[in-house]
């Protein structure tokens, strides 16, 4: 029995070398731009295999030979479908065109198909929905339709932080271009750092971890910006009522070299200048703006090999400028002063794509990522006494920030139809500086040049991963990986081994049921006051006294795509643990006195769990999602609440977020936003008490009256809604096309709570006041193309 | 400070851009409770305030309780009744005080009020030696001549000692033919990092963690001007319980927290349930400077 049992799996080998496999493999770009397609869905017809293209546009299928029907699609371009007798390796690079495609018509399937796919908790959001989301002011934002998601929760207005399944702001890895970003928002998260015009893609994952992924505990965020259009010269731009911005895009060197830039400046602060000058009589300047730039230049030597140099700048800046004089007989004074504040980030990324073969594709990394904030003062004083001149001269300087420097290394291996493996490793440095204070005193008697603050914070991280999305029979799809890595700091070393594993079950053609479970490990930690989103949030590492994060989340969903409706429709329920977070300790913020962060933080841990529902419709006339949570967040920390689980600032036990956008015709689009979130935790006093300080002169002390505040987190504020509507006017003129773009923010003007406190009437009445900010906002914009 | 100017600054400038109104959340009714504070000393007679908390959005002041019943229990069986005197303290009637390494009980009961008790001890002081006090030893910074004053301290082993050191100085005037004695903290000012922490009143807070049973070397630093100023200046340095120092320690983070609008609120310590309030041991030496 065993004898005949061995010859048959002999013969079963020898009949596989039998039948030669060949491997088909390409690109799959933009027929009109070159831009590379990613996610495009790439198909034997006849034998039923396949392959999604790469972050690069890149694919590979190895399959026997033979007549071979391949087939692409991807939504909004037109299917392409060939036929070839494979007898041998073949390239065949594949231009998809947009031109003739009628949208509704289009097959789902033209992207990775949700029930398909073996990844769960991941939506990509199609940038095109996003630029005709209404929006504030009328600048459209890539993070604030992601905070429209189920599960992703912002912080609110006001509030920078956006909070994936109950996670920490901080446990969101946010790649532009593969390069982490620190800071995604200016002013306050009223705006994002992302310009739309710039992006190419934009995908959200928020469980079922990619071994590929590390570094964070709660969501991957990437974000791919655009190559640069390969044939001609393309640009697109807006005027705005705060802002203007323009991208220009187009081939240095014909389908070989192209560049894509791209600038955004707001203009509050020129606007607003003679309106502060009226009201302040100052000849001074002060005033608030911010800007970005994105540049971006890619060439490809030949199929086996391309090099993209990619590179964001963005800053914040508040300024101030004043002079005071004054004077008598025999005496004058004058003062000149100059502040500034600012924050920002610059990001750049130089990576090499290699083709080793048809079947392993590799890309090599350098990355640069920063986020620095400052401030500074400088005051200048000369003082005239009965002929006798005196200059004085006091200087102030605060710095804070993170910088990275990182290699990686990815590869793709496709193995055969059914197995795809990829693998890599990276290395980064980082170079933290929790606050370092420069102080000049200078005057003719004394002069003080001193630094005070703790120095920068150097180390090192490193990971490798390997993953494998395989198939078994004709319904099972798993991924399964595992990644590892350590972290050093100040002689102190920690290591994880983090397993994933993301499992996929075909009910039937069109219904599927999932699972997942990974780890997470985070080794940084983002020091932060209540998620106000000031600048003076501080990235600080794991130390020898402050543990790494580490997390796991177990997801089962069911998934269906409707293909002829174009609906995509997912069921999600998840539990998440997670440990090490940081907070400041009660009483405390980054405005205690204390200089060393360490002294003033607690570590804990927290908990999530909840469901999800996601309704999509990514084609047709009328796009957008609705998106349904239902959730529970708690955290426990030893030193807070007297140990005692709370409720998270951010939980939100109901969430509803509406998006539609609707195409009347080409000329006349809308879009409508409606989110609805219960009331967030908030903690208010329950009663008054007495209380007494310290006083040496009295036995008991100095009596006070005393706030008693109960469980922290134990009040909910009112419930958060808003409508939000937009109508594009878009005309194809000769040179060019323009847009006119009209949109409502806060439509109905719900008061929003931006937070409550207690305050007094004048007749001594103690109340509770709410503090709202936006109403109402109508804006208008001029988005031109050509 | 220039960098919270600032960040206040941006941080209204966002305010500047809202609309604030009074609106009505949903609090659940406050059923008032006793309030009872009590510091005790072995050298000072049994002394307690007793008060009623109320509603956060009440429009009265904080209401004196005078027909209270405040008993001192050891061992559950009671060593002293205090009664209320003219000073809205409730005091020892027979001036009897607490003894160093007992275990006490207080309980109070009031008309309307249910019944509230507290438990602690009352610590042994510990007496600093090898005062030494050293004039204007260095310059700081910005110029002003420092002294210094250091001491030693052995402390109690095989237990966790809190303590507390506060520095003051009490100088006398005449106002209105009348003569006044006022009493003035300093702030205790050290370079040693087991004194890093402090209340709003310039007091140095620590414990025993690092140096348990052990001698311990105090140095802190003032400026020579105070010293010379011929007030007199007093350190105390006080042994204190765990809740005694729990207390004195949310009260700091609880002032702190009120003027920082970013900070989480504080909640103050309590051993007396199910009210409110303190019942906390304290031991402490108080050292002249020459």
């Amino acid at each position: 029995m065993r004898k005949i049992s061995l010859i048959t799996l002999i013969m079963l080998f020898c009949a596989g070398l039998s039948a030669q496999k060949y491997t088909v493999s390409g690109y799959v770009t933009d027929a009109l731009s070159g831009e590379k397609l990613i996610s495009a869905r790439v198909f034997d017809a006849s034998r039923n295999i396949g392959a999604i293209t790469n972050s690069y546009g890149f694919y590979s299928i190895t399959t026997t030979g033979g007549k071979l029907s391949l087939q692409c699609t991807y939504v909004g371009f037109q299917p392409f479908s060939t036929t070839l007798d494979l007898t041998r390796d073949t390239t065949i690079h594949i231009d998809l065109s947009a031109e003739g495609v009628q949208m509704e018509t289009v097959e789902i399937i033209g992207e990775k198909d949700i029930a398909e796919n073996s990844q769960m908790s991941t939506i990509d959001v199609p940038i095109e929905t996003i630029k005709k989301i209404p929006s504030l002011m009328g600048e459209v934002d890539v993070i604030k339709a992601l905070q429209l998601l189920p599960g992703v929760r912002s912080g609110g207005e006001g509030t920078t932080g956006f909070y994936v399944r109950g996670g920490g702001p901080d446990q969101n890895l946010i790649l532009l271009d593969g390069v982490p970003v620190y800071n995604v928002s200016h002013l306050f998260g009223f705006f994002s750092v992302f310009p739309a015009d710039a992006i190419s893609s934009v995908s959200l994952v928020k469980g079922g971890f990619p071994a590929r992924y590390g570094g964070r505990l709660s969501s991957v965020i990437d974000i791919s910006l655009k190559d640069g259009h390969m044939k001609k010269l393309h640009g697109e731009g807006s005027i705005g009522l705060i802002a203007s911005k323009l991208t220009l895009e187009g081939p240095i060197w014909k389908d070989k070299t192209s560049f894509m830039v791209s600038a955004r400046r707001t203009y509050i602060d020129i606007l607003a200048q003679p309106f502060i000058r009226m009201a302040t009589g100052s000849p001074g300047l002060q005033g608030y703006y911010f800007y970005d730039g994105i540049a971006k230049v890619n060439h490809r030597f030949n199929d086996n090999n391309r090099l993209y140099l990619s590179f964001y700048g963005g800053n914040d800046k508040f300024y101030s400028t004043s002079q005071y004089e004054t004077g008598r007989t025999g005496f004058t004074y004058v003062s000149n002063n100059k502040s500034r504040l600012g924050w920002g980030n610059k990001i750049a990324a130089l990576r090499w794509n290699h083709l080793f073969s048809d079947k392993l594709f590799g890309n090599f990394a350098a990355t640069y990522s920063t986020f620095n904030f400052g401030i500074s003062e400088d005051q200048k004083v000369k003082q005239t006494v009965n002929g006798q001149t005196t200059n004085d001269r006091f200087a102030y300087a605060y710095d804070s920030g993170i910088r990275d420097l990182g290699l990686k290394v990815d590869l793709d291996w496709y193995a055969s139809p059914k197995h795809l493996v990829r693998f890599g490793g990276y290395g980064i440095r980082h170079r933290f500086v929790t606050g370092v204070s420069h102080l000049i005193a200078a005057s003719a008697d004394y002069t003080i040049d001193t630094v005070v603050g703790i120095p920068p914070i150097h180390a090192w991280e490193a990971g490798i991963y390997l993953e494998d999305d395989f198939k078994v029979g004709e319904r099972q799809k798993f991924n399964l990986g595992v990644h590892g890595s350590a972290f050093w700091v100040d002689g102190r070393f920690y290591r994880s081994l983090q397993p994933r594993l993301a499992y996929r079950f075909m009910i039937d053609g069109n219904w599927a049921a999932k699972a997942s479970f990974t780890t997470m490990y985070q080794y940084i930690h983002l020091l932060t006051n209540s998620g106000l989103g000031l600048p003076t949030d501080l990235w600080v590492p794991s130390t020898a006294s402050i543990k790494p994060q580490a997390g796991y989340q177990g997801a089962v969903g069911i998934a269906r795509s409707f293909k002829d409706l174009g609906l995509e429709v997912s069921v999600e329920g998840y539990y998440k643990y997670m440990t090490g977070f940081i907070e400041y300790q009660e009483g405390a913020s980054f405005l205690s006195e204390s200089t060393d962060w360490q002294s003033k933080v607690v570590q804990g841990n927290g908990w999530a769990y909840g469901g999800e529902l996601f309704v999509q419709k990514k084609i047709g006339k009328t796009s957008g999602w609705v998106g349904y949570t239902l959730s529970w967040t708690k955290r426990q920390f030893e030193e807070l609440n007297d140990g005692k689980p709370f409720y998270f600032k951010y939980d939100r036990r109901h969430d509803i977020s509406v998006v539609v956008v609707h195409e009347f015709n080409k000329k006349v689009d809308c879009g409508l936003t409606w989110v609805y979130g219960s009331g967030q935790a908030t903690t208010l006093p329950k009663a008054t008490f007495q209380g007494f300080i310290n006083d040496p002169s009295q036995p008991m002390g100095f009596p006070q009256s005393v706030d008693y505040y109960g469980e922290r987190n134990s009040y909910r504020l009112p419930a958060y809604h808003r409508l939000d509507l937009s109508v594009n006017l878009n005309k194809d003129l000769k040179k060019f096309s323009r847009t006119w773009s009209f949109s409502v923010y806060n439509a109905y003007s719900r008061r929003n709570a931006y937070f409550v406190y207690f305050d007094y009437t004048a007749a001594g009445q103690r109340v509770l006041k709410q503090v709202s900010l936006f109403p109402i906002i109508p804006s208008v914009a001029y988005r031109f193309k050509f | 400070m220039r960098l919270q100017r600032y960040l206040i600054g941006l941080f209204l400038l966002l305010l500047f851009l809202s609309c604030e109104k009074v609106i009505t959340l949903d609090l659940p009714a406050h059923e008032p409770v006793l309030v009872v504070n009590s510091f005790f000393s072995p050298d000072s007679i049994w002394r307690a305030r007793v008060t009623a908390s109320q509603a956060i959005d009440a429009s009265n002041g904080l209401k004196e309780i005078s027909d209270a019943s405040v008993q001192i229990l050891e061992n559950g069986m009671p060593v002293d009744t205090l009664v209320h005197d003219s000073a809205d303290l409730y005091v020892s009637k027979r001036g009897r005080k607490p003894v160093a390494g007992h275990a006490y009980t207080l309980r109070a009961s009031a008309p309307g009020y249910a019944e509230v008790q507290g438990s602690d001890i009352a610590p042994r002081v510990v007496i600093p030696y090898n005062l030494v006090f050293k004039d204007s030893v260095f310059v700081d910074a910005i110029g002003t001549y420092q002294s210094e004053f250091s001491f030693t301290i052995r402390d109690w082993p095989g237990q966790h000692n809190y303590y507390i050191l506060d520095m003051y100085k009490i100088y006398t005037y005449l106002w209105d033919n009348r003569l006044i004695r006022q009493v003035n903290p300093i702030d205790v000012d050290t370079q040693d990092p087991l004194l890093d922490t402090k209340t709003s009143q310039g007091q140095a807070l620590f414990d025993d963690a690092t140096f348990d049973g052990e001698q311990r070397l105090i140095k802190v630093s003032l400026p020579t001007a105070y010293h010379q100023e011929n007030d007199t200046i007093y350190a105390r340095l006080s042994v204190v319980t765990e809740p005694c120092f729990r207390y004195v320690q949310t009260m700091a983070k609880y002032r702190t927290a009120s003027w920082d609008i970013f900070a989480e609120p504080v909640r103050l310590y309590s051993n007396m349930t199910p009210g409110m309030g303190v019942f906390a041991g304290r031991a402490g030496y108080e050292m002249i400077l020459p």
